[in-house]
């Protein structure tokens, strides 16, 4: 495919899209109408629900029943709902606890006021009394009954206080050491951001999905179902052109709705909820509606919002070119759909904020980093890692949407055409078939393990958590895919038997590996260490305080890896890539892909050197063992080094030598390390080949 | 380009087009096909249903790409020089819509543009094809509006817009009805009037035989026959019989002894 741009044809075929997709009704509606009706409507609906819900309660009559006729008491309760406006009903009435039940229930009584005997004596006589406050906290009258009961009991109580004072002539400071004013140092503003802080990212990120949705699909599934397409290949011009031509159409219409929409909400948040507040007449609505939006926070958003419409135009459209009509287009992008809409919800989780992990995750990042701008909560490096990762992924997915709609074997699917993804129809794959779909695979068990692995580690116990993790998703979907593609699962992943110099050699191998990966980590330390919680987690997580957790997190953390990683790396993806590349080369891939896996910073280089030597034993020794051998002891050392440690902190010592021994031989493996490898690379592409 | 006289009008050598390589629906469609064209007139393409008709008449459009060969229009290749090709080609085929919010004059534009014609070029072409076309009745109506008729006036003017020499139809008269039939027909009779080169496939085998001077027949992707109709009638000695008839001998007598066997 040639990459020289015909700007001129793409700005007449750009041109032509915008005008064709602006007289779309459904694409302008979408696009403009709902925006604008939207959230107008959505706040003033909820805010007159608000206020009907708690003018309903306050408008309705309080009715109290009182046990014994005590005017002083009474009349206090009177003149203090008069004061709080509330209408009232107070009757002089002795009722058991299941009919003051009954009558709520019944709507009869707000609450029920139980005076003891002897109230208005005592407590003029300076003895004390008791006064019993009955309500049906599930009820919302007598809840609201209850709350303004108290403060008039209170009030009455302490006029009481007053009096007494007064008469013994105490000074006041001695019965009251000290005031007691609250203060709310929250704006209403800031109180407004925290709520449109979470909900806004996640309403941005769902409509620039919405307002790609439709032109992605019109500018390519459509021109299939209009038969225009055909015609458009005829004229002079690549594939890439009327690709780029489409996409920046599409592009441009995804940032205009997100523009539209961030107007809309801004203009709804600063004007609309003034006139809700004129409306409102009670004054805890008019505080808590108080929201604003900077403008200034309104333009981050939106220039960060760019790659992200980048993002959504490229793969929406390259997903829909696949798709022969309209139909077909809109089953295969509900997963995308998903993709997009998903993951910005993690915005509602109050407390979770962008990180310098989860800042390397596209979409996520860019909802956590809207989150952070709206609350002014966020540091400019991680903004910055957000914005060059979505960016390096916009670019990605314009280069495989480029790649797709020069394949004309997407552009002219036959109805009887076999998907590749139905790809167990096929007689048999091509390498770069297969490849595709490792490919594919790849980024979807990454995405599961991202999501579900996470949520299992955090909603199960951790042991069980990495379990579910190794069993059901690394090993459980390799196996399947492996299943599905090559048939034969022990022959595909080269389960074979090995001789005693290959074990040796492994067990050889795992210890140099060990050496030079604790020495590389040692030295990255110098430059970037990990923060001392994620150490502290991990350290929590490997140490064992007897034997038998020791042996069963050495199981979990040392065996089960070794066997369920390797039959995901050495076994599924090593078979496809040394059909397409040299030994080293593979092995190269498959590390950087192994270290990519582990989704840490701090971990990616020392696991890719892992992976990459583990790659280079299964290619020179032909079988799967072993590196599974040499994996589980790597993870073995690790583990049972990490309980060394929890030892020392309690005190008990090794014997110097064998410190000195260890370190030794630590320096000894990096030293011997690149030998080792040196000798696998030789046994992968000598002469003889692999055995 | 080489100074010779004239290169022919078309001249195909060598296609093949394998469809969905490595699935089960793999389908070789074209397997070695050569032909030249040395002279303008009308040429019909007939063949059963999968000979590789529609495929050929693609990749000579340059719609799609062979996997090998190569085919020169008027001495430019469609590999090495496509947009050059390109321009001297106008294809229309039966599945051929148009973008239905816009309109007749707008479809036209658009296509003027993308051939990359200069403005005024474009709106005198306009000109000249609504006056032929007659279609100054609907020429700034929606198309979603028009009725079939008219809608197929609009495709035939797109497929005129850049002033081609070779006119390449694919089963375009294939479903209209006897007047919208008759336009097309009309049209094509036209076109070599003017000395434009025309190739279109077709079912029809009387249409072929009476609008036809050449006829290429095609079977499993490959020309099984091709020449003027008189010629082939006399070398397969049935100069009494029609196209037909002829067609169907040709072929029963190839299927009879090469069976399924072809098919993988």
């Amino acid at each position: 495919m040639k990459m020289n741009f015909n700007f001129n044809k793409i700005s007449v075929i750009f041109s032509h899209e915008l005008k064709y997709l602006l007289r779309d009704k459904t694409t302008l509606f979408m696009m403009v109408l709902l925006p604008i009706i939207i959230y107008p409507l959505i706040s003033f609906v909820s805010a007159y629900m608000f206020m009907k819900s708690s003018d309903s309660v306050k408008r309705s009559v309080t009715k109290v029943a009182v046990s014994r006729d005590e005017k002083p008491f009474i009349d206090a309760l009177k003149s203090d709902f008069g004061r709080a406006g509330i209408r009232y009903d107070i009757r002089v009435e002795r009722l058991s606890t299941e009919e003051v039940q009954s009558a709520i229930v019944k709507k009869d009584l707000s609450a029920y006021i139980e005076i003891a005997d002897g109230f208005g004596e005592k407590t003029t006589g300076g003895k004390s009394s008791e006064i019993i406050i009955k309500y049906d906290l599930s009820n919302d009258k007598s809840n609201f009954a209850r709350a303004e009961i108290f403060s008039a009991v209170r009030n009455y109580r302490e006029e009481l206080v007053d009096s007494n004072i007064e008469k013994l002539n105490i000074p006041p400071a001695l019965i009251y050491p000290f005031d007691i004013t609250g203060v709310n140092i929250a704006s209403p503003s800031r109180m407004g951001d925290s709520f449109l802080a979470r909900i806004l990212p996640m309403i941005i990120i769902m409509f620039a999905t919405l307002g790609a949705f439709y032109p992605a699909i019109d500018v390519t599934a459509m021109e299939k179902e209009r038969g225009t397409l055909e015609t458009l290949l005829l004229a002079p011009l690549g594939a890439l052109d009327i690709m780029f031509g489409k996409f920046l159409a599409v592009f441009c219409l995804t940032m205009f709705s997100i523009l539209i929409n961030l107007a809309s909400i801004s203009l709804t948040a600063t004007h609309g909820f003034f006139v809700i507040q004129k409306i409102a007449s009670a004054s805890r609505l008019a505080n808590m509606v108080n929201f604003s939006i900077s403008p200034s926070a309104v333009i981050a958003i939106f220039v960060f919002m760019v790659p992200a419409a980048c993002i959504m135009s490229a793969l929406m459209m390259q997903i829909a070119i696949f798709a022969r009509n309209f139909k077909e287009a809109q089953n295969y992008m509900t997963p995308v759909l998903l993709i997009f809409m998903l993951p910005p919800m993690v915005s509602l989780l109050p407390g979770y904020s962008l990180n310098a992990s989860n800042a390397f995750i596209p979409i996520v990042n860019l909802t956590l980093l809207m989150k952070g701008m709206l609350t002014g909560n966020y540091q400019l490096s991680h903004a910055l890692i957000a914005f060059c990762v979505n960016l390096a992924l916009s670019v990605i997915t314009l280069i495989a949407a480029a790649k797709t709609f020069s394949s004309e074997h997407v552009l002219f699917r036959p109805s009887e055409d076999m998907d590749v993804l139905f790809f167990w129809k096929y007689k048999s794959l091509k390498i770069n078939q297969e490849m595709n779909l490792l490919k594919l695979f790849f980024i979807l068990q990454l995405v599961l393990l991202y999501y579900a692995g996470s949520f299992a580690q955090t909603f199960f116990e951790i042991k069980t958590g990495l379990l579910i993790t190794e069993i059901l998703l690394i090993f459980l979907p390799s196996f399947i895919f492996v299943k599905l593609i090559h048939g034969d699962f022990l022959k595909t992943i080269g389960f074979r038997t090995i001789g005693f110099g290959t074990l040796a050699f492994a067990f050889f191998a795992a210890l140099c590996g060990f050496g030079f990966t604790t020495v590389v980590t040692i030295f990255q330390s110098l430059f970037s260490s990990p923060p001392d919680e994620l150490l502290k987690q991990l350290q929590k997580a490997i140490t064992a305080r007897t034997p038998g957790a020791f042996f069963s997190i050495a199981v979990i953390t040392a065996l089960l890896p070794a066997f369920c990683e390797e039959v995901m790396f050495r076994g599924m993806i090593l078979t496809t890539l040394v059909k397409r590349y040299s030994a080293f080369s593979s092995a190269l891939i498959c590390g950087v892909l192994f270290g990519v896996f582990h989704f840490s910073v701090y971990r990616f280089l020392p696991t890719a050197i892992i992976g990459f030597y583990l790659s280079l034993l299964k290619i020179s020794t032909g079988s799967i063992i072993p590196p599974m051998i040499a994996h589980f002891l790597n993870n073995f050392i690790i583990v049972a080094a990490a309980n060394g440690e929890w030892y020392l902190s309690k005190g008990i010592r090794p014997p110097m030598q064998l410190i000195l021994l260890a370190e030794g031989l630590i320096l000894l493996g990096f030293i011997i390390f690149p030998m080792v490898v040196n000798s696998m690379l030789k046994r992968s592409c000598g002469p003889e080949g692999p055995r | 380009m080489n100074e010779n006289p004239a290169p022919p009008p078309l001249s195909i050598t060598g296609v093949t087009k394998t469809y969905a390589e490595g699935s089960v629906s793999e389908f070789a469609a074209l397997r070695g096909v050569s032909y030249d064209i040395g002279s303008c007139g009308i040429y019909g393409l007939i063949g059963p249903n999968g000979a590789g008709k529609t495929t050929l008449l693609r990749i000579i459009s340059s719609v799609i790409k062979p996997d090998s060969g190569d085919v020169l229009i008027f001495g430019e290749s469609i590999r090495s020089n496509p947009a050059a090709s390109k321009a001297k080609i106008g294809f229309l085929s039966a599945t051929t819509g148009l973008y239905s919010r816009l309109s007749p004059r707008e479809t036209l534009v658009y296509f003027g543009r993308l051939f990359g014609l200069e403005n005024e070029k474009i709106s005198k072409r306009v000109t000249e094809l609504c006056e032929l076309f007659e279609m100054g009745d609907f020429i700034d109506k929606k198309n979603e509006t028009l009725s079939f008729g008219q809608r197929q006036r609009v495709n035939i003017a797109r497929c005129l817009i850049h002033e081609p020499e070779i006119f390449v139809f694919d089963e375009i008269t294939e479903g209209l009805d006897v007047m919208t039939s008759r336009t097309v027909i009309k049209f094509i009779k036209y076109l070599a009037e003017i000395k434009k080169c025309v190739i279109f496939s077709t079912h029809d085998m009387n249409l072929a035989e009476r609008l036809c001077e050449n006829i290429i027949i095609m079977h499993k992707g490959l020309i099984i026959e091709a020449g003027r109709v008189d010629e082939l009638k006399r070398r397969h000695s049935m100069p009494a019989s029609s196209l037909e008839e002829m067609f169907i001998s040709l072929i029963g007598a190839r299927d009879s002894y090469a069976p399924e066997e072809e098919r993988q």
